[in-house]
């Protein structure tokens, strides 16, 4: 197990390393944060004070070395324009997205896999063909559309739910369903895949042939193995739901981490957006190591460490 | 204060009246007097007097009495005239009396319409609106706050002194000053204003200010400061007492006060920022605006209440003046679609910033009221005329050096059909290099360059460019409403009399580097320059220096002759000829086809039906949030 998990870190670690260098490179190209916020008027003076107050006046390389110098202490800088700390500014707002991201995820199980295995077993049925019909409409249609439309109905014409901000349940409802929509779209489209290729196999049969009751052949015999394949998709969407809850958190209002860093790029924020991108990379590593381990769990036959 | 003017009017009225009636009298009681003379020529004749000189003397008192006679003919006809005159005259002043009778009874009228009004509004009432962007922080004075200011720091500051409705600072509110020559300004603080946290305002805390502003306040000499450009003028300033302040001009400037008002030029309490510091201050402002702030989460809400010691009263002459509303709270709402949905909700009261493809049939249902007003942006494409060689042809002239060129351009460009289909109809041309509200330049209205495709067509043949002449012109794609279509139309519309156009989106950050390192040599899109002075926003867009021009490497006599009297404006402490300098500058660079001419941009907003706003500015820079009134329902 350790063995090889060590070398899995010492992997991630590397990632999250590239991945943040290479955002503090991207970001110092597409411009300078001075001109977003200096004054028309400005005196020049003021803009050079303000350039070498952020040490945007040193070469990129020394910048570099002064930013990996921060990492390893664990400081991140301040943000550029609320001159308060990066990193407290991202953790500000991490819960929030988090929530929202959970809710979606939960709502993904909840819906997707059900119906995909509902699909499956009712293969050319009608509640297959509407339940590919909605996999199809979820998938296809951009979330921000689908944001704009839930609100519409569910807020303005019905009146049950609020149509933005961040309070109680009630206004995490439509953003965790908007967030959802394509998460849920495809895990329903692959468990019912995967569902119909286990239930193909032998050991199905068998299972049904030695007069196991149907919910034990599909819960136990093949959903279990048709996960497997799911596990490993559903892993890389729950790091997506953070990562990609910026334009839901947009239209929703919702004050989250996504909406941040889109707000830093727009103004060149460079020290929240190194943070943000850092977290989300973190996110991605450790969702990536957890699914992995989740392998064990549901496998035997690949438990790691085990071979011989 | 409204019924003393009516009654003093009044009062105006009936003395008038006496006037009148005393001339009238004046001038029958003379011409009775003269008809009575007439009478008293009649003497006795002695009978011993010889018949000639009887005869004579019945001659002459035959003559006499016809000269009697004429005379009374004269004086009847001048009586007549006198009293026809009389008569008119009385007639006028009846009909004078009964206008101003009615004139009074209609301003009575009003004013009981007013005072209706006035019962009909609801001071208790509060209101949410929102907003497409927030302040990054709430620290008025910083350049890190820049953006969403409407959304907090416009009300929450006030500045030294109040604005006029074309934005130029006005005495009063909570001080006056005074030029002391060109050499210093004087400024006096009214004794009695106070911050929201109830501190008393003094000379020492716009002393502060200034110095905070221009990087010298001692406590924070590198505080980033949004107003260095605006106060280069100010040298050292000094208290005189508690309540006056002398400032040295560094350099003269006829804007020195209104430096110190226009653009929400703030006033900051010095005693809380150096207890509290910057970091602190920009998370909790205390100020001297209509609204007090309370509290913020900063990408949710800014919860304000009504600050009921605010100095400027509702009926004062100048703006900004004490709130109707009792509380506002702002929320951020980046999308426009969720931002109406929200007010058709009814979750918010008011949804800045909407579009008017959306804000039109809101208007249309009757259960909201649709807000329009001019912004503080007309638009123009900057043409590089300084520039002296050709970008695409180096070594050949700079076509745009070339009058006809530019007049070309100006000439293809239908900027009524772009406003109408494009726009929301209601946008003007504009003719000026300053800000409409300025009203510079009207008389150029009948030298409008106007619509003219074939006249363009046959400019740019005469200037050599019969198979066309190529050009990039750049744009910030996504800053203005609907600013990609009409950019394409633009582009088109010059393709179509021979322009060879290649039309570039551009990247604001990056736009902005490179046109203040003046990289860029093709004509881009840029807005006049807003929440200056109109001396300020000539000095800013549209001196050949100024930062956003393009670089000079060679000024043609006309240009070089606009900014002769800029800098001659600059240094005119005499209104008028100010104006008057400022307005042939205008005339030139109108003329002179210096720019490609556009439209001053509309800004569009939704409120719920009570919501009333009747905007004070010409052009406001938002929804001015002190005069937005609840109507009771």
């Amino acid at each position: 197990m350790a063995a090889h998990l060590i070398p899995r870190l010492l992997q991630s670690i590397a990632v999250v390393f590239v991945v943040v260098s290479l955002v503090f490179v991207g970001s110092r190209l597409i411009g300078d944060p001075i001109e977003a916020y200096a004054a028309q008027n400005a005196t020049e003076e003021s803009i050079a004070a303000q350039r070498e107050r952020l040490g945007l006046l040193d070469p990129l390389i020394v910048q570099y070395g002064n930013f990996l110098w921060g990492v390893v202490r664990l400081d991140f800088g301040e943000s550029i324009f609320t001159e308060q700390p990066a990193w407290d500014e991202v953790m500000s707002r991490l819960w929030a997205t988090v929530q929202l991201s959970l809710a979606a995820f939960i709502l993904i199980l909840a819906i997707g896999v059900p119906i995909g295995v509902l699909a499956a077993i009712r293969r050319g049925s009608i509640p297959d063909l509407i339940a590919r019909l909605i996999a199809l409409v979820g998938q296809a249609m951009p979330n921000f559309w689908l944001g704009l439309l839930l609100i519409f109905v569910f807020a303005v014409q019905l009146g049950w739910l609020p149509t933005s901000g961040r309070g109680g349940f009630e206004n995490l409802v439509l953003p965790a369903i908007t967030l959802a929509g394509f998460g849920a779209a495809a895990a329903m489209r692959l468990t019912r895949s995967g569902m119909l290729e286990v239930l193909s196999n032998d050991y199905i049969r068998t299972a049904q042939a030695k007069g196991l009751a149907g919910r034990t052949v599909i819960l136990r015999h093949a959903l279990r193995n048709a996960l497997l394949g799911l596990v490993t998709v559903l892993g890389i969407m729950l790091a997506q739901l953070l990562a990609g809850s910026i334009i839901v958190e947009v239209v929703f209002a919702w004050p989250g981490v996504g909406r941040l860093i889109f707000r830093s790029i727009s103004l060149r924020d460079f020290p929240v957006i190194q943070v943000g991108v850092l977290v989300i990379a973190v996110w991605f590593v450790v969702v990536n190591i957890l699914v992995d381990l989740s392998y064990n769990i549901l496998d035997p036959r690949i438990r790691v460490g085990s071979e011989t | 204060m409204t019924r003393h003017w009516t009654q003093l009017r009044r009062a105006r009225l009936s003395r008038r009246s006496l006037l009148r009636a005393s001339a009238r009298a004046g001038v029958g009681a003379a011409g009775l007097a003269l008809v009575g003379c007439g009478d008293d020529d009649d003497d006795d004749q002695a009978q011993s007097v010889a018949q000639a000189q009887q005869q004579d003397e019945q001659q002459q008192q035959a003559m006499q009495q016809q000269e009697q006679q004429q005379a009374m003919q004269q004086q009847a006809m001048q009586q007549q005239a006198m009293q026809q005159q009389d008569d008119q005259a009385e007639q006028q002043a009846e009909q004078a009396q009964q206008q101003e009778q009615s004139a009074a009874e209609a301003q009575a009228q009003q004013e009981e319409q007013q005072a209706a009004a006035d019962d009909n509004i609801d001071y208790n009432a509060t209101a949410i609106g929102a907003y497409g962007s927030f302040p990054q922080i709430l620290d008025q004075g910083s350049a890190l706050a820049r953006g969403g200011q409407s959304a907090s720091n416009s009300y929450h500051y006030a500045s030294v002194f109040p604005l006029e409705p074309q934005g130029t600072a006005i005495t009063g509110g909570l001080g006056e000053w005074e030029f002391v020559s060109n050499e210093a300004l004087i400024v006096r603080v009214t004794p009695g204003r106070v911050f929201h946290n109830g501190d008393p305002v003094t000379a020492e805390d716009v002393k502060f200010t200034i110095d905070r502003l221009s990087n010298k306040a001692e406590y924070n000499p590198e505080y980033n400061s949004a107003w260095t450009g605006e106060l280069v003028w100010t040298g050292d300033n000094s208290l005189i007492d508690e309540n006056t302040l002398r400032i040295e001009q560094a350099e003269p400037s006829v804007d020195a006060a209104n430096s110190l008002a226009t653009g929400g030029f703030p006033v900051f309490p010095k005693a809380v920022i150096e207890a509290d510091g910057d970091d602190a201050y920009g998370q909790f402002p205390i100020a001297t605006g209509p609204f007090k702030f309370v509290e913020w989460s900063p990408d949710e809400y800014i919860k304000s209440v009504r600050n009921d010691d605010y100095y400027n009263g509702r009926d004062f002459v100048g703006a900004p003046r004490m709130p109707y509303l009792a509380g506002f709270e702002a929320r951020l709402i980046p999308e426009i679609g969720a931002r109406v949905s929200a007010l058709e909700a009814g979750e918010i009261d008011l949804a800045n910033s909407i579009p008017p493809d959306l804000a039109v049939p809101l208007g249309d249902t009757g259960d909201y009221n649709v807000y329009y007003h001019p912004a503080q942006r007309g638009l123009h494409i900057k043409l590089p005329m300084t520039i002296d060689e050709d970008p695409y042809n180096p070594g050949q002239p700079n076509p745009w050096r070339d009058k006809r060129v530019r007049i070309a351009a100006n000439l293809a460009v239908d900027v009524d059909a772009i406003t109408q289909n494009i726009m929301t109809g209601r946008e003007n041309y504009t003719y000026s290099l300053s800000a409409g509200q300025f009203g510079f330049a009207k008389d150029l209205v009948e030298q409008r360059w106007g619509y003219d495709p074939g006249r363009a067509r046959e400019l740019l043949a005469e200037a050599g460019f019969a198979d066309g002449l190529e050009t990039d012109l750049i744009y910030l794609s996504g800053l203005y409403t609907n600013d990609q279509l009409f950019m394409e139309a633009i582009a088109e519309m010059l393709r179509d009399v021979g322009f060879i156009v290649n039309l570039i989106p551009d990247d604001i950050s990056k736009f902005l580097g490179e046109a203040r390192n003046k990289e860029l040599t093709a004509p881009y899109l840029f807005p006049q320059p807003a929440g200056f002075t109109s001396l300020g926003s000539f000095a800013i867009g549209v001196d050949s220096a100024a930062t956003y021009e393009h670089k000079v490497e060679v000024l043609n006599d006309e240009r070089a002759e606009i900014d002769r009297l800029i800098a001659e404006a600059k240094a005119e402490f005499d209104t008028e000829r100010r104006r008057k300098l400022l307005e042939d500058a205008v005339r030139i660079h109108y003329t002179e086809a210096s720019w490609l001419f556009l439209f001053e941009l509309v800004q569009t907003h939704v409120g719920a039906a009570r919501l009333e706003w009747d905007p004070f500015f010409l052009q406001p820079a938002s929804v001015e949030l002190w005069n937005l009134k609840s109507v009771k329902t």
